[in-house]
């Protein structure tokens, strides 16, 4: 094996610490945000299954905001003052209508199909409100908090990255090389290896392309020197935001199709992704005409603002050259535009993301356990557990979930809370399972056991309770609840396969089985 | 190591956080929109971070990387600071 010679043998060792604690320390967070990344790659697949009022046929032809969308509105508000009010119009993988109202007494939603028709309450936050804000925010939204935490993982998770690069002498022959048989320590280094090795351009470039997203927040030096602090005023400037407050006037809101037309005009074609109309009524009033993204990888939705009473061009600014870049780099990571391909690859190699991170806590634990016999300390008991709860755990919490999605009845109330709160019930549960079993090694074999079963029942519930069993759905059409039938079902067939392995002491496995007698 | 830890950690942020808070001022006098410079010395810092956080594992001495890092992330942003104040 020929050395590489620009990196020298001290800088390699001086790199382990760094990787190995990184991962350690924040592994189980990394693989929260990984495995909820992969799954937001098909929120809206996910919500469709979560939704069912919403599995509807893609709509034919534009809505028409003043004859459709309007007259929803008014109804929703009930003769309250609206201060604001946003829609997204329907498109193939998100069929519905979305209404989001700012009124006197709080904030009012609403769902309706592409041809003005309300449906009922969605009774859950889905894959869109739940588990992809749990990726990027963990739901700590107060101060930007959450932001920062996954932020700070994310540098670690190029940090983990890079000084592997550096560990590795041997970066090609590991493209071919996964011993799986034998000894577990030696297979869970290949894993680590291979995935890591085989798909770290990918790696990279979603860690990267993660933290630029949210650059002037994690990182608010610049702004704060040019803009005298203030986030939106950056935003404002940088993608053509626009705010002015109410005159106190009333005035009628001009037409909205008319001014959709025009956006259109402007952008030479493209689809309107949402509008949002500010101050209704008022004569401040103003509307923004964001377009879809669909059809392209940058997040540039080119919003074109109206005042909302003469119907004329308010703003309709250029993005500036190295914005424009950072919005491609974030569309990169949020791959919301159409290319079925490239978003399966995306969901397989966010998932790759997985393996390697959790191959690196169980190289890291069976190292341990090797070094210190069967006597497991405090630490090692802890990793050992927090690995099992943020892994196998984080599955059983999900699919609870989807399970109580379908389980709890349509009309109960707070569904959606209850749904939250069963995610959470269940992945604590695993935990504290997964704590008071870990001495001999984490409780693998009962909780991948346990989310094969719960993997089935999703198929089931979803069935009886909607009668969209995989062969009904597919005769549909409805190809996002058969999508994410068939991903459960393979799942549960996984996850038992596993837990078959997991039951047969394998070779090297011999050290865990005179741990449980100890 | 906790020495290295914390350089790495905080050290390697504040020279991202001196690289955003002086290439921003930089980037407008060299004809940047301020959204553009500003966003381009914020990507400029976060791609730097990870870097400068492993050259503190990396560098004989600890100090010096505390030194390099921290005192390096100061001084850009004190020279950021002087740029602002000089330019109109």
């Amino acid at each position: 094996m020929k050395k590489t010679p620009f990196i020298k043998p001290a800088l390699r060792l001086a790199m382990l610490w760094p990787h190995t604690w990184a991962g350690v320390t924040l592994g189980g967070m990394l693989m929260v945000i990984f495995f909820m990344g992969s799954l937001s790659v098909f929120a809206p697949e996910i919500d469709r299954w979560m939704m069912p009022s919403t599995r509807l046929a893609a709509p034919e032809g534009p809505v028409s905001l003043d004859q459709a969308v309007r007259p929803l509105v008014d109804r929703l508000s009930a003769g309250r003052t609206v201060q604001g009010w946003f829609v997204r119009l329907p498109e193939e993988r998100n069929p519905v209508l979305t209404l989001r109202l700012r009124a006197e007494g709080g904030v009012i939603d609403g769902v309706a199909s592409a041809d003005g028709a309300m449906l009922p309450p969605v009774g859950t936050l889905g894959a869109s409100s739940f588990f992809y804000p749990l990726h990027y925010s963990l739901h700590l939204r107060m101060g930007f908090i959450g932001i920062w935490i996954v932020s700070f993982a994310t540098v670690a998770m190029l940090v983990g990255l890079i000084s592997g690069v550096i560990i590795h002498a041997r970066i090609f022959k590991d493209f071919f090389t996964f011993r799986s048989w034998g000894q577990t320590r030696r297979s869970v280094l290949d894993l680590h290896n291979l995935t890591g090795v085989l798909a770290l351009p990918f790696h990279l470039m979603i860690s990267f392309t993660g933290v630029v997203i949210i650059a002037p927040i994690v990182l608010p030096s610049g702004v704060n020197a040019l803009y005298g602090g203030g986030i939106e005023g950056f935003y404002n400037d940088a993608i053509g935001g626009f705010d002015r407050p109410r005159a106190g006037a009333a005035a009628p809101l001009a037409p909205l199709d008319p001014m959709v037309a025009e956006a259109r005009r402007l952008w030479g074609g493209g689809k309107v992704g949402y509008v949002q109309v500010l101050h209704p009524g008022d004569a401040a009033a103003y509307v923004r005409v964001s377009r879809s993204t669909e059809d392209r990888i940058s997040l540039n939705n080119e919003p074109v603002v109206f005042d909302g009473v003469t119907g004329a061009v308010v703003k309709h600014a250029p993005l500036g050259p190295v914005v424009a870049a950072q919005r491609f780099l974030s569309g990169l990571h949020i791959v919301a535009f159409h290319h079925w391909s490239l978003r399966w690859l995306y969901f397989l190699l966010g998932l790759s993301g997985c393996a390697l991170i959790g191959s690196g806590l169980l190289c890291w634990l069976e190292k341990r356990r090797a070094a210190h016999g069967v006597r497991a300390g405090v630490g090692w008991r802890v990793v050992a557990a927090m690995s099992c709860a943020t892994t196998v755990g984080l599955l059983l919490a999900t699919l609870a979930m989807m399970a109580a999605n379908r389980a709890l009845p349509a009309d109960a109330p707070s569904r959606a809370m209850m749904e939250v709160a069963v995610f959470f019930g269940v992945w604590i549960a695993s935990a504290i399972h997964a704590g008071a079993r870990s001495a001999g090694g984490p409780p693998w074999r009962s909780q991948t056991g346990a989310a094969a079963g719960l993997a089935v029942a999703c198929v089931a519930l979803n069935g009886l309770t909607t009668g969209d069993h995989p062969f009904q759905a597919l005769a549909d059409g409805k190809m996002a609840v058969f999508g994410v039938d068939s991903v459960l079902l393979l799942t549960a067939a996984l996850a038992f396969a596993a837990a078959l392995r997991l039951g047969r002491p394998a070779k090297g496995r011999v050290g865990v089985e005179e741990a449980k007698h100890a | 190591m906790a020495a290295r830890a914390t350089a790495a950690i905080f050290g390697a942020y504040g020279l991202a956080w001196g690289l955003a808070a002086f290439g921003a001022p930089l980037g407008v006098w060299s004809g940047l929109s301020p959204a553009d410079a500003v966003m381009l010395a914020s990507l400029i810092g976060l791609l730097v971070l990870p870097l400068a956080s492993l050259w503190a594992f990396a560098v004989p001495r600890a100090a010096v990387g505390w030194l390099a890092l921290g005192g390096g992330g100061a001084a850009l942003t004190l020279l950021g600071g002087l740029m602002r104040t000089a330019a109109p």
